[in-house]
């Protein structure tokens, strides 16, 4: 999974950051670098979405939800745990890519350990997605449907490939209630040298409302 | 005793089957034209802004044309996710257990794939040759011609990853890896100028690049192809995948040697 997710995140940066970094030179900084965290977020938001799957297989494929359901853990404990088990596996998953883009931005140590802990929040916000949409999907067509969606939404109605000053107005609006414009906002904050806390508050706010969204759907399937 | 059926009749139902699956399925269908019109009007209006500058070049006429050549080698990816689904159900044991031959099964199968592709993509294409200013029957009819011939090497392609993979998270995250390099390592969304030169040469044999180039040479009347050589790809691409995915269903019915 790791060497997969590694893969998936050297094709985005690799290929397309590389291929578009030489065709956009005008704007006076490197756009390479510009959008090289959105490729890290984007395998994020994959490898999150992978305990959504987990979660819909085990309601809907395997029938195993409530054998679970009888292991000795409160159900919430149980909720609460498959949300941060998503948000550490997306953590470990996105490692190798989280370094490669510490490297290429020159961050210090203490900066890595922010950027480690901006993954670990970001990831917060697509496995509550994802398990919101694995809770109300009945079928896997659906749950696909919901997991390319909230991809879009992540990547194109963002700062992820372009600054927000040339968005048309209704995108802006849109991209400042999305995960990604904050996180990799943040991310970019810490190459020019510091931690912006204005730009990590809206990301946690984000992250925990969407959190809390995906443990209500989660528990309520465990009520029926 | 009931007569064994015609080649060309089991074709037409496996097509019929998987055209069925599409109109049962409005949510991929509104997803991924939604997902191409975002692309298109969003993605590459706003990236074209920053690009055609330093280009010298209208890069929302070059991306226009690949959006649709990436929409149809996503929705032919689907055709393997199918067969996948199918025999995590136990469906597949039963479908192959139908009295016609596995070679017959692939190729229904992977041309059932790529004529819903053209059903979804067909509007998109109608839209770009507007967009792009060539909208003609002779140019839509010549793109999507060239997508059927993508489609059905991509649904191949496909159907051979179902076929080998067991593990459901495994195959979810190959295949869009699949999807991803297939698209991205080609000239469908960047000039291949553009690319890394390392990957310049793996690009200029990619399937998806002879696509690109074809259709932009019809549509994009100051773009070229290279003609024979894209189409040779092209033909190579499906044969190698046609067999491959024929093959590996063949082991995975017969659990012997390929025929």
């Amino acid at each position: 999974m790791i060497v997969i997710m590694f893969v998936n995140f050297m094709i985005d940066l690799g290929v397309s950051g590389l291929s578009l970094g030489a065709m956009i030179r005008n704007l006076g900084y490197s756009y390479f670098l510009y959008i090289a965290p959105g490729a890290n977020l984007i395998t994020a938001t994959v490898a999150a979405f992978q305990s959504g799957r987990d979660v819909w297989r085990e309601r809907i494929i395997q029938d195993t939800q409530q054998y679970l359901l009888t292991l000795p853990v409160a159900k919430n404990t149980f909720a609460v745990s498959r949300l941060f088990s998503g948000m550490l596996r997306t953590v470990v998953t996105t490692l190798p890519g989280t370094i490669v883009i510490a490297l290429l931005y020159g961050l210090s140590f203490p900066f890595f350990l922010v950027g480690l802990l901006i993954m670990f929040v970001y990831s917060g916000a697509v496995a509550g997605l994802s398990i919101a949409a694995a809770s109300m999907a009945n079928s896997l067509e659906l749950f696909a449907t919901v997991r390319s969606t909230v991809q879009v939404y992540l990547s194109f109605f963002s700062t992820q490939f372009y600054p927000s000053n040339i968005l048309p107005p209704a995108v802006a609006d849109v991209s400042a209630f999305n995960p990604m414009t904050w996180a990799v906002q943040s991310f970019r904050a810490l190459q020019a040298g510091g931690v912006n806390l204005p730009l990590l508050a809206p990301l946690s706010g984000l992250s925990l409302g969407l959190m809390a969204v995906g443990f209500l759907l989660y528990r309520r399937t465990m009520e029926f | 005793m009931s007569e064994k059926p015609s080649t060309l009749s089991v074709i037409r139902w496996l097509i019929e089957r998987d055209l069925r699956t599409l109109v049962r399925s409005p949510f991929i269908l509104i997803n991924r034209t939604i997902f191409f019109l975002i692309q298109l009007f969003i993605f590459a209006f706003l990236v074209s802004k920053l690009a055609s500058p330093s280009l010298g070049f209208n890069y929302f006429d070059f991306y226009s044309v690949g959006a649709v050549v990436s929409t149809i080698t996503s929705i032919a990816f689907i055709i393997g996710e199918d067969l996948f689904e199918e025999e995590e159900l136990g469906l597949l044991d039963y479908l192959l257990s139908l009295p016609f031959g596995h070679s017959l099964f692939v190729i229904g199968r992977a041309l059932g794939g790529a004529v819903r592709g053209l059903i979804y993509v067909t509007p998109m294409m109608v839209l770009v040759a507007y967009v792009d200013g060539n909208l003609s029957p002779a140019a839509v009819t010549g793109s999507l011609v060239v997508f059927f011939v993508l489609a059905t090497g991509i649904s191949g392609l496909s159907i051979t990853l179902a076929m080998l993979i067991r593990n459901a998270n495994r195959f979810d995250i190959t295949i869009a890896l699949a999807e991803l390099a297939t698209v991205r390592v080609s000239a469908a969304i960047y000039p291949l100028l553009y690319m890394p030169k390392v990957l310049q040469p793996v690009a200029a044999y990619s399937p998806v690049t002879s696509a690109s180039d074809l259709v932009r040479a019809i549509i994009l009347p100051a773009s070229y192809s290279s003609g024979a050589y894209d189409w040779v790809i092209l033909l190579l691409f499906l044969g190698i995948f046609f067999g491959l995915g024929s093959a590996f269903l063949f082991r995975k019915i017969e659990g012997g040697k390929f025929d």
